[in-house]
């Protein structure tokens, strides 16, 4: 028996199809489906592909973002062992010497107390205090204040 | 036969065919998935997982305020793949160009770059030639000369050369306290610390590598889900030491003047808090440069406060005397026959430097007596004089993180002249850190403390572990007994005393001084010394110890003229720097400095008028007492002359006062835990 064999009679139609539709209206719909749903896949993938370049790409700045974090570090490092070594005396005693720096310790004879009450006291009583060479021949009035050693 | 029949037969042959290459496909993933699936995937596992090995930094070591002492430094070095340069003409090119960068030699650059093979010996023996991608031009760039030379690489159109950044372990302020810090060593890019500070905290300070597996893509950058395992490593500990670099700095300076000036073999400056035992400098010649190895010998980078003994002479009295004031055995005002500088003790002579007669406790402190220390020394008694020196740490380790340390010669084989000799200094040993830490006991009220270097340890994470202040009980019964002591030892710094030199204008310094012989050829030298001074200052409110050693000087031999000067030098710019405020003003203390050297003077002026007398009366043929005249107090009767040198070899037995309850408190406090 043939079971290609095609009824050639249009009015028989099967049951449950829509009668407008034809067989290649049919096929439309399938390749739609499927192409929705590889449509679906492609972006799915896409997505998850341009996911993962993003990541990638931001992972490598951040590795490049260390780099630098690293190499500022390194040149910290070497600014502050730097800094540690001009500040140590023996380099500081060094360039007071080569430059012939007039510094000395300091003592507490250098140290003079004035008490801000003696400028209450009558003028006779006080003794003027030793003005600075610039201010000598200035036309300001002279202090006076009373020095304590 | 139909087209339809004929279409079946080729899909028949196209499904037949199909089958054939699932079958095969089917077999062919069998076998590389499950019988060489171990095979591959180690394979697999070898190509595209990698493990890296990130190096952490070492720990640094700071001062007590965080300056740097021992840091790491980044330095550079450049290396090239010698199979990169595709022909001679390039190579010679990027020589050209490298040598002019790096300032090396051209020849030297192009025979690297020109050998592109070499020949390596496997495991088992045999030899093989393979491709040479490593070779290093130039290693340890200083940093800054490396920036500009990487710079000048990344801009250059050569292939094949690569800038590496590495750190090494840098001291910046160079000598300072070198001996104490220690040296590492780098062998492979592993690190081994060879002496000091680095050593002993070695497993702190050490960094932990941190490990990464991960599998890579084809360019070697790792996956983003790619991570198999990780190890986390951490950075080395910091230490912060209990040292004060503007105090060391001052030291340093101080120590190399006064080596020039001693011409000595060896000197030690240690200064100490006695309360906490801290270490606030210390500085030791020989020493040497870090930085610069040199022709470096393991001598020079041992640490002599730690690892050397010596007699101290000396300084060693006041244990002796604060032992005995403790006990209640003598007080400062007892008097005692110092025998007019010569005494004869179990056969053997005890001599002063000077003639001393008799005088109280606080002057044999003063004018350092052998002979008035070593009475005090009988009356203490053998075991309990063993008990007094134990407890104040001789003969035992102070508690610093230095390796090795020695504990020094104590009571080993004692002798019957043993009791006189001991405090004294002679015929014991001790080392510069015993003495500073027995000193910061008689300045803190006698109590024991450890010595410290290290102040806390910084982990990686912020944790700061402080390392204690250990102190135990006090070894004196008495409160006033430190106080008593500190005052005697006042006069050592006053006129008349043997270290005047080390007075401190406006401060009152508690001190002594010690001229120990040194031991040549089985005897007493008259020539090698070891002269030092120990003083502690502001004698009343005390602030710290500092000793002062010279090994061996030249010319000036008494350690008030040797280390005296040197010590007050060091004390006036340390107290300056810590901001101690005077005892006394300017005025009173000239006053009271000048009024000291008249009762000095008049002293003196005293004894040679009697001295005078003594002469006339012999001239005038009258007998001589041969001692003065002063009235002697009866607890502390000396033993007649004659009586020792007519039976040497009978010990003598002083009057001791015997107290049971004072003897069980000279105990030493490790003992006492036991009891």
């Amino acid at each position: 028996m043939n079971t290609y064999t095609r009824n050639m009679n249009p009015e028989i139609q099967e049951y449950g199809k829509d009668p407008s539709a034809n067989g290649k209206m049919t096929f439309a719909g399938f390749a739609a489906k499927i192409s929705l749903l590889i449509l679906m896949i492609f972006f799915a993938v896409y997505a998850q592909m341009y996911l993962r370049a993003g990541i990638e790409r931001l992972n490598k700045q951040a590795l490049a973002i260390q780099a630098h974090i690293n190499q500022t570090n390194v040149k910290c490092t070497n600014l502050r062992n730097r800094r540690e070594q001009l500040t140590s005396w023996e380099n500081i005693h060094a360039r007071i010497s080569h430059y012939r720096l007039g510094l000395r310790e300091a003592n507490h004879r250098q140290v003079a107390r004035i008490s801000p009450e003696s400028l209450q006291m009558p003028r006779k009583n006080l003794r003027p205090v030793r003005r600075q060479t610039a201010e000598r021949d200035s036309a300001r009035p002279r202090t006076y204040a009373r020095l304590e050693r | 036969m139909t087209n339809y029949s004929r279409i079946g037969r080729r899909v028949k042959i196209a499904a037949v065919i199909f089958c054939l290459l699932f079958v095969f496909l089917g077999y062919h993933l069998y076998g590389v998935q499950i019988q060489r699936h171990e095979e591959l995937l180690t394979k697999a596992r070898v190509k595209y997982t990698f493990e890296t090995q990130k190096e952490n930094v070492r720990g640094e070591i700071f001062d007590h305020a965080g300056n740097l002492l021992v840091g790491n430094s980044p330095i550079g070095s450049v290396i090239a793949d010698p199979c990169a340069f595709e022909n001679e003409d390039k190579c010679r090119e990027a020589a050209a160009f490298l040598a002019k960068e790096l300032q090396l030699p051209v020849a030297e650059v192009y025979r690297k770059l020109s050998t592109r093979e070499e020949t390596v010996t496997d495991k088992d023996g045999n030899t093989r030639i393979r491709k040479k991608r490593y070779v290093l031009l130039k290693k340890d760039i200083p940093f800054d000369v490396f920036e500009i030379n990487r710079e000048h690489i990344a801009g250059s159109k050569f292939k094949g050369i690569s800038c590496r950044i590495s750190l090494k372990r840098t001291y910046p302020k160079n000598a300072m306290l070198a001996n104490i810090l220690g040296i590492t060593t780098k062998d492979r890019d592993k690190v081994s610390a060879r002496s000091g500070l680095e050593k002993y905290f070695d497993a702190k300070i050490s960094s932990v590598a941190g490990k990464v597996k991960y599998e890579r893509s084809r360019d070697g950058s790792p996956l983003v889900f790619g991570e198999i395992s990780r190890q986390n490593g951490h950075n080395g500990y910091d230490l912060y030491l209990t040292i004060r670099e503007p105090l060391q700095s001052i030291l340093e300076e101080e120590i190399d003047k006064f080596m020039a000036e001693s011409k000595s073999k060896h000197a030690y400056m240690v200064m100490a808090d006695p309360y906490t035992g801290d270490i606030l400098a210390v500085a030791q010649r020989p020493t040497f440069n870090p930085n610069d190895r040199k022709g470096l010998s393991q001598n020079l980078m041992g640490n002599p406060i730690a690892e050397t003994a010596f007699e101290p002479g000396s300084i060693m009295k006041p244990f002796a005397v604060a032992g005995a004031l403790d006990l209640g055995l003598v007080r400062p005002d007892t008097r005692i026959d110092c025998e007019n500088g010569s005494w004869f003790f179990a056969g053997k002579k005890l001599g002063d430097s000077h003639k001393i007669g008799v005088v109280t406790v606080s002057e044999v402190i003063k004018e350092s007596s052998n002979i008035g220390t070593a009475k005090i020394a009988l009356e203490i008694g053998e075991p309990r004089l063993k008990n007094i020196l134990s407890s104040f740490g001789f003969g035992q380790r102070t508690g610093a993180p230095l390796r090795p340390e020695t504990v020094g010669l104590f009571y080993r084989n004692p002798s019957k002249i043993s009791i006189t000799r001991y405090p004294i200094g002679q015929g014991i040993s001790v080392t510069p850190l015993q003495m500073v830490r027995g000193y910061c006991m008689l300045a803190n009220g006698g109590y024991p403390v450890k010595l410290r270097f290290v102040d806390r340890i910084v982990h990686a994470d912020g944790t700061v572990e402080k390392i204690p202040v250990d102190r135990g009980q006090s070894v004196f019964r008495r409160p006033e007994t430190s106080r008593e002591i500190l005052s005697m030892m006042k006069l050592v710094t006053e006129p008349g005393g043997t270290a005047s030199q080390a007075a401190v204008p406006g401060y009152f310094v508690a001190g002594k001084t010690g001229t120990a012989q040194k031991v040549v050829n089985g005897r007493y030298s008259n020539r090698v010394h070891t002269s030092s001074f120990v003083g502690i200052i502001p004698a009343d409110r005390p602030r710290f110890v500092l000793m002062v050693t010279a090994d061996e000087p030249t010319g000036k031999q008494y350690g008030g003229e040797v280390a005296g000067p040197y010590f007050r030098s060091v004390a006036e710019r340390a107290l300056k720097y810590m901001r101690v405020k005077p005892d006394l003003d300017e005025a009173t203390y000239q006053t009271y400095w000048k009024a000291a050297q008249k009762r000095a003077l008049e002293k003196k002026l005293r004894i040679w008028a009697k001295e005078r007398e003594e002469r006339e009366r012999r001239k005038a043929g009258l007998s001589s007492t041969g001692k003065t005249a002063q009235p002697v107090r009866q607890n502390v009767t000396a033993p007649a002359r004659s009586r020792y040198q007519n039976s040497r070899a009978r010990t003598p037995q002083p009057t001791i006062r015997r107290d049971p309850r004072r003897e069980r408190a000279y105990v030493a406090p490790a003992r006492r835990a036991a009891m």
